[in-house]
C-alpha cells in the first residue's frame, strides 16, 4: 500500500512537472507591412488589443499599429514586436502588405521566414499599398479607428488578393489607398509576371483577368450602356490545332435585366483582346501551356514564350 | 431460531419483551371455539377493521362446535376446516412471527399450540402510484412504482399478463430484513446469468437496504467505475420493456427506483417517448440528446483550450471579446471555469435538498449573484458563464449520466486547462477507454452501440420505422444478432 | 483468447498515424511518386503475405524465428520513439506545450496493462474523426486547389535515393490479429499509399510543390474561420497517442511471444 501510494505520488509529481496554467494575454497580430528600406527593413504589426471588459457586450476589437525598424526583416519584425504590449502571435496573422514599388525578393525574403519561424503563415492574403509606414502612422494617430478600417477593408477585399505561395506565378495585386473615411482600393490595379515583369492593369482588364482566373466574388463590368454584374461564371476553354475557343457562361446578378447581344459581344472583345495582350507579356491566362501539354504532348505544347497567341474565339451566355 | 411454544404465555411474554415498549405493539385476548388465544398484530400496518370483518364472517357462517377443544384442533378447525381466509403457511417460529408482523399481518396465537395463524388484512399507509418526476415523457404510462414492493410486483404482473414473468422474493441479508424481488421473464433472460444475480443478492451483506442501487458494489465489484452498466427506472412500462429484452430487474421494498441489468450506453438516449413519435422525430431528439452529452462533458474544456492554446480556432469576433473578459477578471480562464462549475453545482445540490417553499427564493438570488453581481464586480466574465451555463442545462437531457458527465467535465476541464490539447486528447482518450472497457455479465457497455460500429443501425442514433423494427425482436444477450440459445416459445416475442 | 487481441482497425489507424507523419519525400514530381509509391506499396504487400506465411507456418521457436522476432521487436521501439518524437514535436512547434512528456507514464501504462480489444472501439471512433478532418481540410482547400498546377515542369526528381517506409504491423498482422481477414490485412500499405498520395496531390494542386506538409494545413481557409490547422494536428496527436498505446500493446504481445511467462497468458482485464 506504501509502495502504491509512493508510486502515485511520484507520477503525479511527474506529471505536474510539465503541466502549467497558460492565460490568453497574447497580442493577436492580424495583418504585417513590410517595407524594404535601403539600410535594412521597416514592419508594422496590426493586432488586437482588446480594453478589459467582464461584460463581453462592452468589448470593443481596439486595433493598433506597432511598428519597428531593423537590419534585416527578423529584427525589424522583433522591434515590432517589442513595442506591442503582450507576447505577440501570428496565428490569425491573414494580410501582408507591401510598398507598390516592393518586389520578389521581399516576398522571398518573407516567406523564408514563415518557413522557418511561423510569422505568418504561406497562404496569407497579399495586397500593395501607395503609402509607407509613416503616413500610416500619421494617419492612424489623426483617426483613432482606422487601424479597424484598415482591417476590415482588408477583409472585405480578401477575394481580390492573391496568396503569399502564389507569388512566383502570375498574380494581380490591388493597390491600397488611404481615403478621406478610411482606406479604399484603386483604379489600377499591378500585375506582377511569373518571369518577373510589373505590369499596371487598368479595369476593366482586371475584373476580365480575374473572371477568367476564376477569383474574386461578383464581377463587375462599366460597359456602353450599362454596368454588368456577373455573379458566377463558368469558363470553358475548347482547344484545336488551330483555334481556342472560349465559352463564358455568366449568371446575372439578381433583378436586373439579361444583357443583350450587344454587351454580349463587347464582353468577348473584351476577353479576346485581354487574353491577346496578357499572353503578349508572357501571361498565360486561361494555362493554354497546361493544356495543349495534356492534349498534344510536350511537342504540341503552347508557350507564351514561344509561341504566338493562338486564334481566339470567345462566346459569352448569360442566364 | 427461537421456537413457538405451546404456552400462550410464554410467547405472549416473548413478544412483550421484544416490543412491549412500542406503542404500536397490539395484543388481544380472545376465546375462540372455547380456547384461549391472542391476536398480535402492528398497528397501522394491519386494519384492525378488516380484522374484525373477517372475523365476523367467519363467525357467522360458521356454528360453534360444542365442546372444547385444545389449542391444536381450534388451530386446524381454523387453518383447514373453516371459512377463515388465514395464510396457508403457518407461523413456525419467533422470526417467522415477526416478519409477518412487520408485513402487516395480523397472527393468531392459541394456547397449547406451537404454531401460529397469520391472516392477511394489511392497512399500510403507503404513497399511491403516482407519476415519477425524474423521469418526464409526453406519451405513455404516467405510472410510476410505488414504495411497497408488493405493489410494484403487481404493475408489472399487470402489464406482462403470461406465464413468462417470474418475480421472486427474498430478503436480503440485512439487520433490517428488507425484502427485495428479483423479477425476467424466463424465456428471454440468460438463465445462467439469472442464477448468478440471484446468487450474488443473496450473499450481499449490506448494512441498509434502501435502494436496489445498495447491490452494485456486489454486482460490479470494482474500484472505480465512470460508466455503470446498469440503468434505474421509476415507470413500470419501461421496466417491462426492458424484461421483455431478456433484462434482470430488481426491486427492494421501500423505493420506487427498479435496477435494470445489464444496460446499454446507448440507452441513456432514449426515453418512453421514442417509440411513441415519428421515426423522424425521434431520431433528431436522439441526436440532440448525442449532441447535449458531448457538449456537456466537453464544451467547457474545449472552450479553455481553445481561447488559450488555440485562438485561431475561434471567430476573431468572439476571440477579442473572450480575451477582454479574461482581462478585466483576476482569474486566469481555467480557474475562473472551474469555480463558476463548481458554484453551479452548490446550486443545484442546494436546489435540489431545499424545501420547495425556499426553492423559488434561492434560484432568484443564486441567479442574480452570478448572473449579475458577479459580472459587475468583475469576479467573473459573461463568455464563461454562458458555457457553464450551457453546459448545466444540457447535463439533464440525458440525467441517467448525469454523475458520469459531471466528473468527466471536471476532469476535462483540468487536463484542458493544465496539458492544453495533449490534455484534451488524453482526456477524449480516457473517456474512450472507460465506455469500451465497461460491461456486466458479458455484454459490453457499447455494444450493440450503433456507432461507431454501424452509425446508421435501425435503433441506434437514429430509429427507423417502429413497424420494420418489430420485425426482429431484440434481446440482450444476443451475440452478432444471434440468439445465444433456442428460445422457440417466447410469448414476448413479435410475430415476425 | 482470439477476440481479445486487435482489430484491423486498430492496425490500419497505427499505419495511417506513422503515414501522415512520415511526409514525402522532398520535391518529387507527383508522377514519380505515383510510380514509384505503388511499386513500394506492392513490394509491401507481398512483404506482409509473406510474413502471413511463416507466422503461420511451424518452428516457432526456432532460432531463426525467434532471432526474427526479436529484430521486430526493436522495429517496434523504435517506431514508437519516432511516434513520440514527432508527437512531442508537433506538441512544442503547434500547442508549445510539454504536457505530451507529462502524460508519457500514463501512456505508457495503459499501453502496456489494457487489454488488445479495449483498442478497437477507440479505434473505431478516431476513424469517423480522421474521415471528418478530411473532409474538413478538403472543405477548406478545394478553393485553392488549381488543376494546371499538376503540370508543373520545373520540379525534377530528386538526388536522394528513394525510401520504401516499413512498419512493423505490416509483418506483424497475425499476431496482432489473429481473428481479422488477413487477406485484407496485407494489403494495409496500399492505405499507407493512398495517404501519401493524398497528401501529395493535395499539395501540387494547392502550392505546385515545394512546401513542407504542415503549410497545406496552414493554408486552409474558409468563412469566419481563418484557420483550422491545429483542429487536424489534434486529431492527429490523438492518433499518436492511439499508435503510442498500440506499439506498446504489440511489444507486449511479442515479448510474450519470444520470452513466453510461466502462465503464459495475457493479462486480465
Amino acid at each position: 500500500m506504501k509502495q502504491k501510494t509512493i508510486l502515485f505520488l511520484v507520477l503525479a509529481g511527474w506529471c505536474l512537472l510539465f503541466l502549467r496554467c497558460e492565460t490568453t494575454e497574447k497580442s493577436m497580430v492580424r495583418a504585417l507591412y513590410l517595407s524594404r528600406q535601403e539600410r535594412g527593413w521597416e514592419a508594422a504589426l496590426l493586432y488586437q488589443a482588446p480594453e478589459a471588459a467582464a461584460d463581453a457586450s462592452k468589448a470593443t476589437a481596439a486595433l493598433r499599429v506597432g511598428t519597428g525598424k531593423g537590419g534585416d526583416l527578423a529584427a525589424a519584425l522583433s522591434a515590432a514586436e517589442e513595442s506591442l504590449p503582450q507576447t505577440a502571435d501570428y496565428r490569425l496573422c491573414d494580410y501582408l502588405l507591401f510598398p507598390e514599388d516592393s518586389d520578389r525578393t521581399t516576398l522571398a525574403d518573407y516567406e523564408t521566414l514563415v518557413l522557418k519561424d511561423q510569422r505568418g503563415r504561406t497562404a496569407a492574403r497579399m495586397i500593395c499599398t501607395d503609402f509607407d509606414l509613416e503616413e500610416l502612422r500619421m494617419a492612424a494617430e489623426k483617426t483613432g479607428d482606422l487601424p479597424d478600417k484598415l482591417l476590415d477593408k482588408l477583409k472585405g477585399s480578401a477575394g481580390l488578393l492573391p496568396r503569399l505561395y502564389q507569388r512566383q506565378e502570375t498574380i494581380l495585386l490591388p493597390v491600397l489607398e488611404i481615403a478621406d473615411t478610411g482606406f479604399a482600393l484603386k483604379d489600377w490595379e499591378q500585375m506582377w509576371t511569373a518571369d518577373g515583369n510589373k505590369i499596371q492593369l487598368e479595369e476593366p482588364r482586371t475584373v476580365m483577368f480575374r473572371l477568367l482566373s476564376g477569383t474574386g466574388g461578383v464581377y463587375r463590368f462599366r460597359l456602353e450602356g450599362r454596368q454588368l454584374n456577373i455573379r458566377r461564371c463558368s469558363v470553358s476553354v475548347t482547344m484545336t490545332k488551330s483555334l481556342v475557343r472560349l465559352r463564358l457562361d455568366c449568371q446575372n446578378e439578381y433583378g436586373r435585366a439579361l444583357p443583350g447581344e450587344e454587351n454580349c459581344r463587347q464582353l468577348e472583345q473584351l476577353c479576346e483582346d485581354t487574353v491577346r495582350q496578357l499572353w503578349g507579356q508572357q501571361v498565360d491566362v486561361l494555362h493554354l501551356q497546361q493544356a495543349s501539354s495534356l492534349r498534344y504532348g510536350r511537342q504540341g505544347m503552347l508557350s507564351p514564350t514561344k509561341n504566338a497567341c493562338p486564334r481566339l474565339e470567345a462566346d459569352v451566355h448569360f442566364y | 431460531m427461537q421456537q413457538l411454544s405451546r404456552e400462550l404465555a410464554e410467547n405472549l411474554a416473548a413478544l412483550d419483551a421484544l416490543f412491549g415498549a412500542s406503542a404500536d405493539y397490539y395484543s388481544k385476548s380472545i376465546t375462540i371455539y372455547h380456547c384461549r388465544g391472542n391476536i398480535v398484530l402492528f398497528d397501522g400496518m394491519a386494519s384492525l377493521e378488516s380484522l374484525w370483518q373477517l372475523l365476523l364472517e367467519g363467525a357467522s357462517r360458521h356454528t360453534l362446535p360444542p365442546e372444547q377443544h385444545t389449542g391444536p384442533q381450534v388451530f386446524r378447525l381454523i387453518l383447514q376446516d373453516s371459512v377463515f381466509p388465514a395464510e396457508s403457511q403457518p407461523v413456525e417460529d419467533m422470526e417467522d412471527l415477526i416478519r409477518r408482523l412487520t408485513a402487516g399481518m395480523a397472527v393468531l396465537l392459541l394456547d397449547g399450540c406451537p404454531q401460529g395463524i397469520a391472516f392477511s388484512v394489511q392497512g399500510l399507509k403507503f404513497r399511491s402510484v403516482e407519476e415519477p418526476e425524474g423521469e418526464g415523457n409526453l406519451r405513455g404510462s404516467r405510472e410510476g412504482f410505488a414504495d411497497l414492493l408488493r405493489i410494484n410486483l403487481s404493475l408489472l404482473r399487470r402489464l406482462i399478463r403470461n406465464g413468462d414473468l417470474v418475480q421472486e422474493v427474498a430478503q436480503a441479508d440485512t439487520p433490517a430484513k428488507t425484502e427485495y424481488g428479483v423479477c425476467y421473464c424466463r424465456s428471454v433472460a440468460d438463465p445462467a446469468m439469472v442464477q448468478r444475480v440471484k446468487r450474488l443478492l443473496a450473499t450481499a451483506k449490506p448494512e441498509m437496504l434502501l435502494d436496489s442501487s445498495y447491490f452494485m458494489p456486489w454486482l460490479l465489484p470494482g474500484r472505480w467505475r465512470l460508466f455503470s452498466p446498469v440503468s434505474y427506472t421509476q415507470r413500470p412500462a419501461v421496466a417491462a420493456a426492458k424484461l421483455c429484452e431478456g433484462r434482470i430487474l430488481i426491486l427492494v421494498n421501500g423505493s420506487p427506483s427498479a435496477l435494470v441489468l445489464p444496460a446499454l450506453f446507448c440507452e441513456n438516449f432514449e426515453c418512453l417517448d421514442d417509440y411513441a413519435s415519428t421515426a423522424v422525430f425521434s431520431s433528431f431528439l436522439r441526436l440532440l440528446k448525442y449532441a447535449a452529452f458531448y457538449l456537456t462533458v466537453f464544451l467547457p474544456g474545449v472552450f479553455v483550450c481553445l481561447a488559450v492554446y488555440l485562438p485561431e480556432l475561434i471567430p476573431p469576433q468572439l476571440l477579442y471579446k473572450i480575451e477582454a473578459a479574461e482581462k478585466a477578471t483576476p482569474l486566469p480562464l481555467f480557474a475562473e471555469m472551474l469555480l463558476v462549475m463548481l458554484l453551479l453545482e452548490v446550486i443545484r445540490e442546494a436546489g435540489l435538498r431545499m424545501p420547495q417553499s425556499l426553492g423559488h427564493s434561492v434560484s432568484l438570488v443564486a441567479a442574480l449573484i452570478l448572473g449579475d453581481a458577479a459580472i459587475a464586480t468583475g469576479l467573473m466574465s459573461t463568455p464563461v458563464i454562458f458555457v457553464a451555463s450551457i453546459t448545466s442545462i444540457a447535463v439533464f437531457v440525458t440525467p441517467a449520466l448525469y454523475e458520469s458527465a459531471t466528473l468527466l467535465r471536471l476532469g476535462v476541464v483540468l487536463a484542458a486547462g493544465l496539458a492544453g490539447p495533449p490534455g484534451l486528447a488524453a482526456a477524449f482518450f480516457a473517456l474512450l477507454l472507460a465506455l469500451s472497457g465497461t460491461g456486466i455479465m458479458g455484454v459490453p457497455y457499447l455494444t450493440p452501440h450503433p456507432f461507431p460500429q454501424s452509425p446508421l443501425s435501425e435503433d441506434g442514433v437514429i430509429r427507423r420505422n417502429y413497424r420494420r423494427l418489430s420485425r426482429r425482436h431484440f434481446v440482450i444477450w444476443q451475440k452478432e444478432g444471434e440468439p445465444k440459445w433456442n428460445r422457440t416459445a417466447s410469448p414476448c416475442r413479435r410475430r415476425r | 483468447m482470439e477476440q481479445d487481441r486487435f482489430s484491423m482497425q486498430a492496425a490500419a489507424l497505427s499505419i495511417f498515424t506513422a503515414v501522415a507523419a512520415e511526409g514525402l519525400p522532398d520535391g518529387i514530381p507527383l508522377r514519380l511518386f505515383l510510380l514509384k509509391g505503388l511499386c513500394g506499396a506492392v513490394l509491401l504487400t507481398a512483404l506482409s503475405a509473406f510474413s502471413v506465411t511463416l507466422w503461420q507456418g511451424g518452428q516457432q521457436n526456432a532460432f531463426p524465428a525467434v532471432a526474427a522476432k526479436t529484430a521486430l521487436l526493436f522495429l517496434l521501439l523504435a517506431e514508437w520513439c519516432t511516434t513520440f518524437a514527432r508527437a512531442q514535436q508537433v506538441c512544442r512547434r503547434e500547442f508549445d506545450s510539454m504536457a505530451l512528456v507529462g502524460l508519457l507514464p500514463l501512456l505508457l501504462w495503459a499501453g502496456w496493462k489494457l487489454p488488445p480489444a479495449r483498442w478497437n472501439s477507440p479505434a473505431r471512433v478516431l476513424w469517423w474523426f480522421v474521415v471528418l478532418g478530411f473532409l474538413v481540410l478538403f472543405a477548406g482547400l478545394a478553393g485553392q486547389m488549381q488543376w494546371y498546377r499538376l503540370w508543373d515542369m520545373e520540379l525534377q526528381a530528386p538526388a536522394e535515393p528513394w525510401q520504401v517506409p516499413l512498419y512493423g504491423e505490416y509483418l506483424l498482422l497475425p499476431l496482432l490479429c489473429p481473428g481479422a481477414k488477413l487477406r485484407r490485412g496485407v494489403f494495409l500499405p496500399f492505405l499507407g499509399f493512398g495517404v501519401q498520395l493524398a497528401l501529395a496531390v493535395g499539395m501540387t494542386l494547392v502550392f505546385g510543390g515545394g512546401y513542407p506538409e504542415q503549410e497545406l494545413l496552414r493554408a486552409w481557409s474558409a468563412g469566419v474561420f481563418s484557420r483550422m490547422d491545429a483542429l487536424i494536428l489534434w486529431v492527429w496527436l490523438t492518433c499518436a497517442m492511439f499508435r503510442m498505446c498500440f506499439l506498446c500493446g504489440c511489444i507486449r504481445l511479442l515479448a510474450g511471444r519470444i520470452l513466453p511467462t510461466p502462465s503464459g497468458s495475457e493479462v486480465e482485464s
